[in-house]
């Protein structure tokens, strides 16, 4: 029989006997998906709203018209001083709140003020441009406010090219698939390899014909494929229950998931190299590569406004330039010419992995 | 001829020497006992015979093959059992032995007469299909054994294979060692139990890397005017100046 059919057996039946491992790889994906789809999102809906109107004329009437209508508020409430304004935010009643002074529209210079509850930075700028946006583009203000403040001069026309709705899902998907494949590939199979190192197997493996590189290549595969599997989860989930379909090229997609996947596995190598127990392996990965995919990738805080140091440190994150290709595929429909760049990086840190691994490998035997 | 052969074999970790000059023969079929206090340098010296290490300096031939030049050759023809338990906990007892058979290359016919043979032998038949994790460790032990030596190899080594067992299941499982013997194959063992050692053909004693003594167990009993092998170990190892 072959040996390394006979070992690579073996490796599926360990994850197959492990049931509840292998129950919780599986389900890893479906519960990110659904946190960062409806409880972390980042996209504003129906906040609650205040609308202190001093004025109380058409104008006004028809701007708190608008802010209803749209999807991005409900008018909490309208109140009559700025003590209930006041009062509703320090209840948390309302996210933010919209001020028309005494004679709005027959000022010269019709001034609005916004009030915002900016305890969630990132939430107070988003809720600030789509209320001005309502109100600077709805009809009334737009021909009455700037015309008559005498500056009809330019308007800018700001068109959202690939994400026109600003989904959220469109940024975290791609970052999910980063996370996910980190996570099995890297992490579980350290895990596997120092597991063999623990119980005193690895010993065993090692004097017997069996080369060293099959063990780590049948100790990959079934993770490999498990993680295919969790790829396919995550399109099929983000698909149907997200709406964000596959723009480019399906192949392409999976190619580069797969490269990825494959310097996932180099950098578990590298860490069962480094750990020799368990728990030092799972530390390791933790710290060492779901961290920095969580916060240097790009998938939670842009990259462009860290400081330069931490954008740096980026560069050396696979999961950043994975997550780019995998937004230009999946998300602009680009094709293999655009994400060249990204491709050429992982493919040198793959060879980089490997030799730094096997190299160490070999020392220590 | 000499299974194992080695001349003035030498195992340096930077200003340490693990291994000093060991020079001996193992013959063909003999269990040989591989006896020292901990940190005498036997583990060292049993990795460098299994082409795990490869020496600092000296000669060394494992079934005829060379351990700097041919240690995959040398993986061909060596069984190994670790004091470590070395058999898969979450696998079952058939699957294990089908997973070295086949490490081994041992085709499917013979691997499946080998498997009906080995549980025979072990009377483990009804536990054919019982995870190994769930079995008795004297049982544990005596399976790990048997799987070692599956592809009949010239020489298993074994290192401290009784540990933490009950003396009946010791008793049992030096018979196994026995056959094993019988069969022609050569049995390299290192072991703490000294009532062990007077199960071997011939023992050597390491202290602080060095062989001090090597011969059968009755002729060191009279050279150093000793009761049992106990007490040559205890004389013996008193000169060692290492700690542990």
């Amino acid at each position: 029989m072959n040996p390394f059919v006979s070992f690579t057996r073996k490796e599926f039946y360990h994850i197959f006997r492990d049931v509840r491992t292998m129950a919780i790889l599986l389900i890893i994906p479906v519960i990110l998906i659904i946190l960062f789809g409806y409880a972390i999102s980042t996209e504003i809906k129906s906040s609650p709203l205040a609308v202190l109107d001093y004025s109380r004329d058409e104008v006004t009437n028809r701007l708190t018209e608008q802010l209803q209508a749209g999807e991005y508020f409900t008018v909490y409430r309208t109140v009559d001083s700025y003590e209930e304004v006041e009062t509703l935010f320090r209840q948390g009643k309302i996210r933010l709140a919209v001020v028309f002074p005494a004679q709005f529209s027959s000022t010269g210079q019709p001034a609005v003020q916004i009030l915002a509850d900016a305890t969630d930075p990132n939430e107070a700028t988003a809720l600030l441009q789509y209320a001005t946006a309502i109100i600077s583009t709805s009809g009334v203000a737009g021909g009455n406010l700037s015309a008559e403040a005498g500056r009809p001069g330019v308007v800018p026309t700001a068109n959202l090219l690939y994400n026109p709705q600003m989904k959220g899902a469109y940024n975290f998907v791609p970052g999910v698939m980063g996370l996910i494949l980190i996570l099995i590939c890297s992490m579980m199979t350290s895990v596997g390899i120092v597991k063999e190192k623990e119980s005193g197997t690895m010993e065993i493996l090692l004097v017997s014909p069996l080369k060293p590189v099959y063990i780590i290549l049948a100790k990959a595969t079934p993770y490999l494929l498990l993680s295919m599997i969790n790829i396919a989860t995550i399109l099929l989930l983000s698909r149907f229950l997200l709406d964000v379909p596959v723009a480019g090229s399906m192949i392409l997609l999976v190619s580069i998931s797969i490269l990825y996947a494959l310097v996932s596995l180099c950098l578990g190598l590298l860490i069962s190299t480094v750990a020799d127990t368990q728990q030092a392996a799972m530390l390791i990965s933790g710290m060492a590569l779901m961290l920095p995919v969580m916060l240097l990738s790009g998938m939670i805080f842009p990259v462009e406004n860290m400081p330069w140091i931490l954008r740096v440190l980026s560069a050396i994150v696979p999961a950043k330039w994975y997550i780019i290709a995998v937004k230009d595929v999946m998300i602009k429909g680009l094709g293999i010419e655009a994400i060249l760049n990204e491709i050429g990086v992982m493919l040198c840190m793959i060879l980089f992995l490997i030799a730094v691994s096997v190299k160490r490998f070999k020392t220590r035997l | 001829m000499h299974v194992i052969e080695t001349d003035k074999l030498t195992k340096r970790f930077g200003n340490f020497t693990a291994v000093d000059r060991i020079s001996f023969r193992v013959e063909s079929g003999e269990i040989f006992g591989f006896l020292g206090a901990n940190g005498a340098g036997k583990t060292t010296a049993m990795r460098m015979l299994c082409g795990l290490s490869v020496p600092t300096s000296g000669k060394a031939t494992v079934a005829g093959y060379d351990v700097y030049k041919k240690s995959e050759q040398i993986k061909k023809h060596i069984g190994y059992m670790s004091q470590k338990f070395s058999l898969y906990a979450d696998l079952k007892v058939w699957e294990n032995i089908r997973l070295f058979g086949g490490i081994y290359g041992l085709s499917e016919k013979r691997l499946a007469d080998k498997t009906d043979e080995l549980l025979h032998t072990l009377n483990l038949e009804n536990e054919r299909n019982a995870l190994v994790g769930s079995l008795p460790l004297g049982w544990k032990q005596k399976l790990a054994f048997s799987v070692a030596i599956i592809h009949e190899p010239a020489i298993v080594f074994l290192d401290e294979p009784t540990g933490g067992v009950d003396p009946v299941t010791r008793r049992q499982f030096w018979e196994l060692i026995y056959d094993a013997s019988a069969r022609g194959i050569t049995v390299f063992a290192t072991t703490h139990y000294m009532d062990e050692a007077e199960y071997c053909n011939r023992v050597s004693i390491m202290v602080d890397g060095r062989i001090e003594a090597l011969d059968k167990p009755s002729v060191l009993k009279e050279t150093y005017h000793a009761e049992n092998m106990n007490e040559v170990f205890r004389s013996l190892a008193k000169k060692a100046t290492r700690g542990e």
